[in-house]
């Protein structure tokens, strides 16, 4: 482990640590700064809008008490580990509801991620290696195009084309309504079936910025001295390519792996709309348009932990694979 | 004018739905004979390769002989717009967070409402029956019912529920034990004593559903989650997998008969379009609603597809704030009301899947207590409408707006942010009102903020719904009575958002809340709706009405043998497959 120093690790889990405080307070304020009260709603949409009704609301969800001790209250529970209780689903913890959609979200959200940085990592090095063939001018002209067209329409065009009309994959669902599967490798056929549009439409959109980003990188790692340098001594162009150019220019790449996988515990909501599928983004979504709280508290909290986390762990692994990142 | 607009877009969606169906879609044009069999093996194969050896049980048609030679067993699908949030808590004394198809198809109350007939209708009650002063109501109880579990039925059920209401506040939305003083089971018969008369308690008692005292007592109500919730509806709770479905079972010992289908599935989707595409594709045999109202004409175009459209508990407005010193004068009002093309508005907004709502406020479902006339009162009039605003004295400006002693005809307008449909109505309302001359500054708001807005009285016109409850005195009193605002800038304790004040909607009330003959009260709510009529108290819009599509004779049929809801348990029990 040369190169990594107790300081170094305790500079970054201080400095980590101060982020996850600040976005968690943050957390708190912004619900609280949207306008409107969730107890006077739920009062008017389900109590002719009872002022009594609206008060007993409060007093069960604690609103009464003021800001402060309603902020000191969500510290304690959650460094005790409690995200506290939905305000629409209660008595619902919100630790259930998120820990109930997050298999499904990390699933679909992981899988696409994973695939699409693994295929933009290829396509991008054939691509650079093969700069100006019929090959990199293909891979470069449909990623442009793709870039630009917008997830939603991508992923309604899957649905309705393979869907809906040639019915070759199902338009929903992350498994078949009412089926027996209690095999357990029906089941997981039965689930990957589902989830294959869904990461078909997460891959198809992601992968043209990474892939393009992967080919720059290569190409201006080529174009460094050391690299024409290798070639002036007459090193073969696959240990060049592997030996040195890769892990330079992998680096950006890993950054965003990183960051995307610390994202992803977010959910991708247009997917979970469009595909019907279960998951953490329209929980989130749902939590924000009827002013829950705690609901909203709780998700955001989850996904500042993990992108605080999962940036530590860079943070960690960066000296690493790259010595020229200064521990001192 | 208004025909034009329909022809319109009777040819856009037209041309939609040709596109569509030359787009090589599932066979949408099959004979009626053959389309049973076919759609459900192409749903099937759509669906999974696994589920094609497993025949569904359609087979075993013949199992069971019942009395009346229609085709039984199957599975009904029920396609719903339902989140799995909604699915954490099963209680069905909760009164928000919970999905509420369900929970009536498990749970009952001692009387339904039946919003197509507007009257109550025997459920876990037998029969009920007031003492004179209408203070004591008591219930016989419906002997035949059963819990899920085998155990019967009884008073004590009931007692045990409203105590849990007693005791839980936020469980007693219309806040009954503020006029109940006890609840007392007695044999087969349970008898509510309140403090005054009250005369709309049965129907208030159709939205409690009765719980299982044997199973709940043993837990905590206030916070019970009710994982395999136990009822005396027609179907039982089976099996819920996230993010898929609901699966239910007929209950073979249901009191009003069994249901002639064995189970019903209900199939989860998470927005309203992926829920519309399911119903299109032929996944689903009906919703619990759900539609985008954008596909009701591509959806009827369809074989055997039906809608089913009735009033429901809410109406949707523009509230108008009468402590604006403007919209203070009838007069302005009046022609705003007039200049709105009212079943435009519903054609090209709601595609004439929703009711309208009345100027004189009450739905249809409240039955014998609409007044027909002051209803119909209303109608689209632009010159009209400008007549009115020039004899009260307006000029129309160079602007085009009309104003008095040097105030402008001019408002702010909000409504809801991220609902399409409520904005693309918003824009034509705000279009009719500028024809008119009436200018409007558009403003944009989340629905609790909207909610905060109408509570504060900080607002001109603001484009909301409003709820009430099955009782037509809470729906005119909530809304109408002074008593029920406040002045701009304090919370109102109702929902007298419109800050509507009239000395004579007061004293009307205040003889309702006593009188206990139905033919006086049937009088005292038509001079309301009078009054209202006249008063131009909102813009009416259209009521939140049930609008259920199914297909009646594609896989299912017998939806609409009882005259209700096709979606109530009273015509659930009855659908039953085709042939």
């Amino acid at each position: 482990m040369k190169g990594i120093t107790l300081k170094y690790v305790c500079k970054r889990l201080l400095s980590a640590l101060f982020t996850l405080w600040v976005a968690l307070t943050f957390n708190f304020l912004l619900p609280r700064m949207m306008g409107g009260d969730p107890a006077e709603y739920l009062a008017s949409q389900n109590a002719m809008g009872s002022a009594e009704y609206a008060q007993q609301i409060r007093e069960q969800f604690g609103l009464d008490k003021g800001i402060l001790e309603q902020y000191a209250r969500y510290l304690g529970g959650l460094l005790q580990g409690d995200l506290g209780v939905s305000y629409t689903n209660f008595p619902i913890p919100v630790k259930d509801i998120i820990l109930q959609a997050m298999p499904w979200t990390l699933l679909i959200v992981l899988i696409s991620t994973l695939l699409s940085f693994l295929i933009a990592w290829l396509v991008g090095t054939v691509a650079a290696l093969k700069k100006g063939s019929l090959f990199d001018n293909t891979v470069v002209g449909v990623s442009f195009y793709i870039q630009s067209v917008p997830y939603f329409l991508v992923a309604m065009l899957l649905v309705m084309g393979l869907g809906y009309h040639l019915n070759w994959f199902p338009m929903g669902h992350a498994m078949t309504p009412g089926a027996d599967l209690a095999n357990m490798g029906a089941l997981v056929k039965n689930i990957a079936y589902h989830a294959f549009l869904p990461v078909l439409s997460l891959v198809i959109v992601s992968l043209a910025g990474r892939m393009i980003m992967m080919r720059s990188n290569i190409l201006q790692v080529f174009s460094e001295d050391y690299i024409v340098l290798a070639q002036a001594k007459g090193l073969r162009r696959s240990k060049i390519l592997t030996k040195y150019a890769l892990r330079n220019a992998m680096l950006p790449s890993f950054t965003g792996l990183m960051l995307s996988l610390g994202q992803a515990v977010g959910g991708a909501i247009a997917t979970e709309m469009i595909f019907s599928y279960p998951g953490i983004g329209l929980t989130i979504m749902n939590a924000v348009l009827s002013h829950d709280y705690p609901l909203v508290q709780g998700c955001f909290a989850i996904i500042a932990l993990s992108v605080v986390l999962l940036n530590f762990l860079a943070d960690l692994i960066y000296p690493l694979i790259d010595p020229r990142v200064s521990l001192e | 004018m208004k025909k034009r607009g329909i022809s319109k877009w009777l040819a856009l969606a037209l041309a939609v739905a040709l596109l569509l169906a030359g787009c090589g879609g599932p066979p949408a044009s099959t004979s009626s004979t053959a389309a049973p069999q076919e759609s459900k093996a192409s749903e099937a194969s759509s669906q999974t390769e696994e589920s094609k050896p497993t025949e569904e049980p359609e087979e075993s048609v013949a199992d069971e002989p019942k009395a009346d030679s229609t085709a039984t067993g199957g599975t009904l699908r029920i396609g719903a717009y339902v989140l799995d949030t909604e699915l954490a808590n099963k209680n069905p004394l909760a009164t928000s967070g919970t999905f509420t198809f369900m929970l009536d198809r498990i749970y009952e109350p001692l009387l339904t409402y039946n919003e197509k007939k507007g009257e109550l209708e025997p459920a876990l009650a037998a029969e009920y029956e007031w003492d004179d002063a209408m203070t004591e109501l008591t219930f016989t109880i419906n002997s035949d019912a059963k819990w899920h579990d085998g155990t019967a039925f009884s008073a004590e059920d009931v007692a045990y529920t409203m105590s849990v209401l007693k005791d839980n506040p936020t469980y007693d939305q219309y806040a009954l034990w503020d006029k109940l003083s006890d609840v007392t089971a007695d044999g087969d018969k349970v008898v509510f004593t309140c403090k005054e008369s009250f005369v709309s308690l049965a129907q208030y008692l159709s939205k409690v559903r009765i719980v299982p005292k044997h199973l709940w007592e043993k837990e905590d109500p206030a916070t019970f989650t009710n994982d395999t919730p136990i009822g005396t509806g027609p179907f039982v709770f089976e099996k819920y997998t996230v993010g898929t479905s609901i699966e239910m079972n007929a209950n073979p010992d249901y009191w009003c008969g069994a249901p002639k289908v064995d189970k019903m599935l209900i199939v989860m989707y998470n927005s309203s379009p992926n829920c519309t595409l399911g119903l299109l594709n032929g996944e689903i045999d009906a919703t619990t609603g759900t539609i985008a109202m954008s596909s009701i004409p591509e959806f009827l175009s369809k074989e055997n597809a039906k809608m089913d459209i009735y009033a429901g508990l809410g109406n949707y407005s523009v509230i108008m704030n009468h402590e604006n010193e403007l919209l203070a004068d009838p007069a302005v009002r009046k022609a705003m009301a007039m200049a709105i093309n009212q079943p435009e508005l519903i054609s090209r907004g709601e595609y004439n899947g929703v009711l309208p709502t009345s100027i004189s406020w009450l739905p249809d479902l409240f039955g014998d207590y609409v007044n027909e006339e002051a209803k119909n009162s209303l109608e689209f009039d632009l010159e009209g409408a400008q007549a009115v605003l020039e004899e009260a004295g307006y000029t129309k400006g160079d602007d085009g707006i009309y104003q008095k002693d040097g105030k402008r005809l001019s408002f702010t307008y909000h409504n809801a942010s991220g609902a399409p449909a409520q904005q693309m109505e918003a824009g034509l309302i705000q279009q009719w009102l500028l024809n008119l001359g009436v200018e409007i500054i558009p403003k944009l708001a989340t629905w609790p903020e909207l909610t905060t807005l109408l509570q504060t009285g900080k607002y001109d016109l603001l484009q909301n719904g409003i709820n009430f409850p099955p009782d037509p005195y809470a729906a005119l009193n909530s809304c109408f009575n002074s008593s029920m605002t406040a002045p701009t800038g304090e919370p109102t304790p109702g929902l007298n958002y419109f800050r509507y004040r009239s000395d004579e909607m007061d004293a009307l009330l205040a003889q309702a809340s006593s009188e206990t003959d139905e033919e006086v009260l049937k009088d005292l709510y038509g001079q309301m709706q009078d009054l209202l009529a006249k008063d131009f108290v909102f813009l009416p819009m259209y009521n939140s009405s049930g609008h259920i599509p199914y297909y009646d004779g594609t896989a299912m049929t017998g939806w609409t043998d009882y005259e209700a809801p096709v979606i109530s348990n009273r015509n659930l029990i009855n659908v039953h497959p085709v042939g």
